[in-house]
């Protein structure tokens, strides 16, 4: 599955955004329910498309207490890179690659497992359909509380979770600290099973320089679903810095265990002497993943426009750094209508097993992933929103993004996305 | 480019930086519903879901207090 | 007699006990002419804090018109005083959520620094004697009936 699901983390924080009602509800409305529908198309130049539907009903009694519903189906398909050597597209067939002990060569075509012009790339299809249930509930004055529950299902793929979260205001209510724990259980069952890590999937036809540790005749090892157990806990500090501003200050930690590997992302083995792939293996990434992230925010008031800076830090124990910095600036063009352009960056760093192929003369590695996800690469975007309010009945907006992903130390070329989103909220 | 966007930041910070104590009768900016952390939702768990498939960095937001303060 | 003798004895202690500080005094302008504390001394008085931008508030005037129409005859009254900055922003609110009671504009907070509000909206009860004798902070549904219930124990002094 090309397409990773909503985490527990991002699960936890829809779930405590949903209720960010609380304690922050709409001057202008008196209703008690909201809806919020929204329809996203993404497209990857030559690639995945996805289209997305989420709406979310709220009720919010008014006293702090508020009750959603959030559901969401996806489809995807389209083509994937599987993390095999990229060759080129269709007309140019064979890139240049230097091996890990220094040569370099020109890699073409593919073995016979998955000819076609683009063996680099996998095809597939997926609907999703996801159901998060969240509710927010003042304990005393100044203690509120929020429960969620998750679930996530999609041909191959599930994901179970709940979380709660507190968040405590203090200091008349100038400091808010947020205390939030969520669990998640995933799990993974491609049609056959999950294949033996670093298991052979298929070697070339003639033979030569097989290394010792590819066993080309051997029938691959399947085994049942993969399931992986993720906990993420997370602290924050929001402060009223002065009338206008606003700033967030968050410390996050995820602990994942399980099966935590792509059941569908492969390897290239590439032999110099016979200057192309001789075999392909399945990847195979640790069963222990510890995340941490630091995070800042700023929301500023400039009397009419808002804007809102932020940034983090992420690094884990798979040794992948990185940093993301986000900025939008809401532009009111009049209190009905407004702009928002956003300009987002990031970078990271390649996870410590990540390489693009491996090499006949290597050793067999403990782990090995060549998804690009976990190589060294920056990202970035440009967008722009447009929103038209309906007094106090409401909201629509549309948005454009253009995503930009370069890999470096990789022959995969850029991705380019375009992301449309158009959304709807109406209180009734 | 970083170094670029890191001097954007930091003008931008330092313009909103002197901190004060803010009494409640003078949350009128921090009440509206643009001043929000989060003030969609949806667009954000959008975007959460783009960049998780996207790339090995995920999470660390969440919300905390701001807004009017009131009750 | 001993009953009796005990009874003023509980009232005397309990006047100790709940504070029985004047209530800051204070002279804004509003809609419907000036509002000031010395005129309301006799009655009972709900000092409400609230501002255009406070959702509470917009629950909270219904049932103060309520509480105004209930007790004004008994020596009660509503005086609401708004922290808006801006006098727009709370007129719009007016005419949205109508008051049948008395309204001061206090822009600068400087009688809202003087009740050392703490939280919006809060409201305070002040005794005939104009003493400060409740401080409520927010409002929620189910704090009306016991703000409601101290408020005709008030009346019911002399």
């Amino acid at each position: 599955m090309q397409l990773k699901k909503l985490p527990i983390r991002s699960a936890l924080t829809l779930a405590t955004c949903t209720l960010l009602g609380t304690g922050q509800s709409q001057a202008d409305d008196d209703s008690d329910w909201n809806m919020d529908i929204s329809s996203l198309y993404y497209a990857e130049n030559e690639r995945v498309t996805v289209n997305k539907l989420q709406s979310i009903l709220s009720r919010d009694n008014g006293e702090g207490e508020k009750l959603d519903f959030s559901l969401v189906y996806d489809t995807m398909s389209g083509a994937s890179p599987n993390g095999r050597l990229y060759t080129g597209d269709s007309n140019t067939n064979s890139v240049s690659v230097t091996t890990a002990s220094g040569f370099a060569f020109d890699v073409s075509g593919g073995t016979s497992a998955q000819s076609g012009s683009q063996p680099w790339l996998t095809e597939f299809k997926d609907t999703r359909v996801a159901l998060n249930v969240d509710w927010s509930k003042p304990v005393m004055r100044n203690f509120t509380t929020h429960w969620g529950l998750s679930a996530s299902v999609e041909n191959d793929y599930n994901s179970f979770g709940g979380n709660m979260s507190a968040n405590i205001d203090m200091f008349q209510k100038r400091t808010t600290l947020t205390l939030g724990a969520g669990m998640n259980l995933d799990s993974v069952d491609p049609n056959g099973g999950i294949p033996e890590g670093l298991g052979r999937l298929e070697c070339a036809d003639s033979t030569p320089n097989i290394p010792n540790w590819i066993d080309c005749d051997a029938p691959v090892t399947r085994y049942e679903a993969g399931e992986k157990i993720v906990n993420d806990y997370l602290i924050g500090l929001t402060q009223v810095w002065n009338r206008y501003t606003l700033m967030q200050f968050n410390y996050a930690y995820g602990n994942i265990t399980g099966y935590l590997t792509d059941p569908y992302k492969q390897v290239s083995v590439i032999d110099n002497t016979f200057d192309g792939e001789i075999a392909i293996l399945y990847e195979k990434r640790p069963d222990v993943r510890q995340r941490q992230s630091v995070f800042w925010k700023m929301v500023r008031h400039r009397i009419r426009d808002v804007y809102r800076l932020s940034y983090r830090y992420f690094w884990d124990n798979w040794a992948v750094r990185a940093h993301t910095v986000d900025f939008r600036y809401r532009w009111e063009l009049s209190p009905k209508h407004y702009l928002q352009p956003h300009l987002r960056y990031s970078r990271q760093t390649a996870a410590g097993f990540f390489g693009t192929h491996l090499s006949s003369d290597d050793e067999l590695p403990d782990y090995f992933s060549a998804d690009n996800r976990l190589g060294e690469q920056n990202t970035y975007t440009a967008g722009l929103k447009y929103g038209v309010k309906l007094g106090s009945n409401g909201e629509i907006g549309l948005r454009v993004e253009m995503l930009q992903q370069h890999y470096l130390n990789n022959p995969l070329p850029d991705m380019e996305v375009l992301v449309v989103q158009g959304s709807v909220s109406l209180n009734f | 480019m970083p170094k670029f966007l890191v001097l954007i930041a930091a003008s931008l910070v330092f313009s909103a930086c002197a901190f004060e104590k803010v009494e409640p009768w003078d949350r009128e900016y921090l009440a509206e519903d643009k001043m929000q952390l989060v003030p969609d939702t949806l667009e954000y768990a959008f975007d959460e879901h783009i960049y998780f498939s996207n790339e090995a960095a995920s999470g660390g937001q969440s919300v905390g207090g701001g807004g009017c303060g009131c009750n | 007699m001993t009953y009796r003798i005990a009874y003023v004895l509980i009232g005397l202690l309990l006047s100790f006990c709940v504070s029985a500080t004047n209530a800051p005094s204070f002279e804004l302008t509003g809609p419907a002419g000036p509002v000031s504390l010395q005129n309301y001394k006799g009655k009972v008085v709900f000092l409400d804090f609230w501002a255009s931008w406070c959702p509470p508030c917009r629950k909270s005037f219904p049932w103060m018109n309520t509480l105004e129409k209930k007790y004004g005859r008994y020596g009660f009254t509503v005086v609401a005083i708004n922290v808006d900055k801006h006098q727009t922003m709370a007129e719009k609110f007016l005419s949205r959520t109508p008051a049948a009671f008395a309204i001061g504009y206090d822009p600068n907070g400087h009688v809202a620094q003087a009740y050392g509000l703490k939280v919006m909206p809060s409201s305070f009860l002040i005794d005939r004697n104009g003493n400060l004798v409740v401080e409520h902070k927010g409002f929620r549904d189910k704090d009306k009936k016991r703000l409601e219930d101290r408020i005709r124990k008030l009346l019911a002094r002399e």
